[in-house]
């Protein structure tokens, strides 16, 4: 019950996280609820594939196959809400953004400067090296996992705004 | 008064005036396409109509023909 | 028409559109128009060569790319003109008016927006676990970096310095978490209270452009996303420095 609770929780405010942050990329009116939903549901089976499954799978790897549903999604609903398919892509990608491992890993890279010593040096290192591998590859995995729909559906994707 | 509390009453304070003046930006910015004016001037013939009166704007010539 | 197109391009690629949607919608146009396009798309310039088949004549211009906002409406509206372009509802000859009139009816921000990113940057301290006094804490703090960072917007303020400024404001503001010994997860409260400022779009638009080959524009991208973000940190940091926090 208690999973159920956090898994309802993590898509509720994955959906209003997309639309706040939707919102500062001025998409479309109608476009709105459709980012909402589709964050929810990504965010959501990142969720469930990090903390359902034993042992969880790798951040990486559920961002890109979450990034894939909601690309299947976006591809899927932009003809009907006549908007590109990025429209309703990019935006429901944002919750998933690891902007915590990016500015950690400047952060990291500043303390290096700042460390007298080989071992607080090494600490820092790590933390750059560990939280930009992991920046670099969610998103690539995200860039990757929400792009190939749009290469396997080229007739929706590019058609979706026309009248 | 330790030297963190101190910084961010600034900080906070700073923040408080910085919504202040953008509040006060965007009700100038609305006021100025609904202004109503309290006291105005007019012409005369703008203020008591008299039937017969002609308008500046009436380019009415009187031709007999 | 060869103008047409480079203020086209300009506005579409300025408003956060991959390259690839650029390079589609300038081929249906040209196409409608009877001509072939070439586009090179640098970090600050597009190069267009248009040439007409018939008899072989090549213009070339190149436009400044201006920074503007991101704007998917923008991006929606330019995509729908050049289709109505390709089927023909929209003459060659009244595309240029049609382009200046999506353009002067741009939309601006709308109202409430500093408290839609509060509450957004809020659930993603939710998000991360912080508790609900965290919540709290976030919102004041983003909502009032937010404003800060639209007014120093209006007044064309480098984006790298209202980045700075802002981070650094949202990161104070937030501690009050800590030094006020409100809740229990301070250090989500500072970690999320910047999140608003993460060039996201940059990011995921640098990799699409790196998956379909244009790694120029690309790299262009990245490193402006990266140069936002290292702003970020610079502001956060010197606020977690003067507010006596460690980072790790």
């Amino acid at each position: 019950m208690d999973f159920f609770v956090h898994f309802f929780q993590d898509a509720l405010f994955a959906a209003i996280a997309a639309i706040g942050f939707a919102a500062i990329s001025r998409p479309p009116r109608q476009a709105y609820l459709w980012c909402a939903l589709i964050a929810a549901v990504g965010h959501s089976t990142r969720f469930l594939l990090m903390q359902a499954l034993s042992p969880g799978m790798h951040i990486v790897i559920a961002t890109t196959l979450a990034s894939f549903v909601i690309g299947i999604l976006a591809v899927l609903i932009s003809p009907k809400a006549h908007v590109p398919a990025e429209t309703c892509l990019f935006p429901s990608l944002l919750p998933m953004i690891p902007g915590m491992y990016a500015y950690r890993t400047f952060g990291g890279l500043a303390m290096c400067l700042f460390g007298s010593t080989e071992q607080s040096f090494s600490h820092s290192f790590f933390l750059f090296a560990n939280n930009g591998l992991t920046c670099f590859f969610i998103l690539l995995g995200m860039a990757v996992g929400a792009t190939v729909p749009i290469f396997l559906f080229p007739d929706i994707s590019f058609r979706a705004t026309r009248s | 008064m330790n030297t963190q509390l101190v910084i961010w009453l600034c900080i906070a304070a700073f923040a408080m005036l910085v919504i202040l003046v953008r509040g006060l930006e965007v009700l100038r910015h609305h006021s100025h396409h609904t202004r109503q004016r309290i006291i105005e001037l007019a012409t005369e013939s703008e203020e008591l109509f008299i039937p017969g009166d002609q308008s500046e704007n009436d380019n009415t010539y009187n031709d007999i023909d | 028409m060869c103008d047409f197109m480079a203020r086209y391009a300009v506005w579409l690629f300025g408003s956060g559109s991959t390259c690839i949607r650029l390079e589609k919608n300038l081929q249906r146009i040209a196409a409608a128009a009877g001509v072939e396009v070439e586009i090179t798309v640098l970090p600050r310039h597009i190069h267009l060569t248009v040439r007409e088949p018939a008899d072989g004549d090549t213009v070339t211009t190149i436009a400044s790319i201006r920074p503007l906002p991101v704007s998917y409406d923008l991006i929606t509206r330019l995509s729908r003109l050049s289709w109505d372009i390709a089927d023909g509802s929209l003459p060659c000859d009244r595309a240029d008016t049609e382009l200046d009139n999506i353009i002067s009816s741009a939309r601006s921000d709308i109202p409430g927006l500093p408290l839609l990113v509060g509450a957004a940057n809020a659930s993603f301290c939710r998000l991360f676990g912080g508790d609900a006094i965290a919540m709290g804490v976030v919102f004041v703090a983003t909502v009032a970096g937010f404003i800060l960072k639209q007014m120093l917007a209006e007044r064309h303020t480098d984006p790298r310095i209202i980045v700075i400024a802002c981070s650094f404001v949202s990161a104070v503001l937030a501690a009050a978490d800590g030094l006020f010994g409100l809740g229990a997860t301070p250090a989500v409260a500072i970690g999320s209270s910047v999140l608003y400022l993460v060039p996201g779009i940059p990011f995921i638009n640098s990799f699409s452009d790196m998956i379909d080959g244009h790694y120029i524009c690309a790299f262009g991208r990245m490193m402006q996303a990266v140069v936002i973000t290292c702003c970020l940190s610079a502001g956060l940091c010197f606020g977690m420095f003067l507010m006596n926090i460690g980072m790790f």
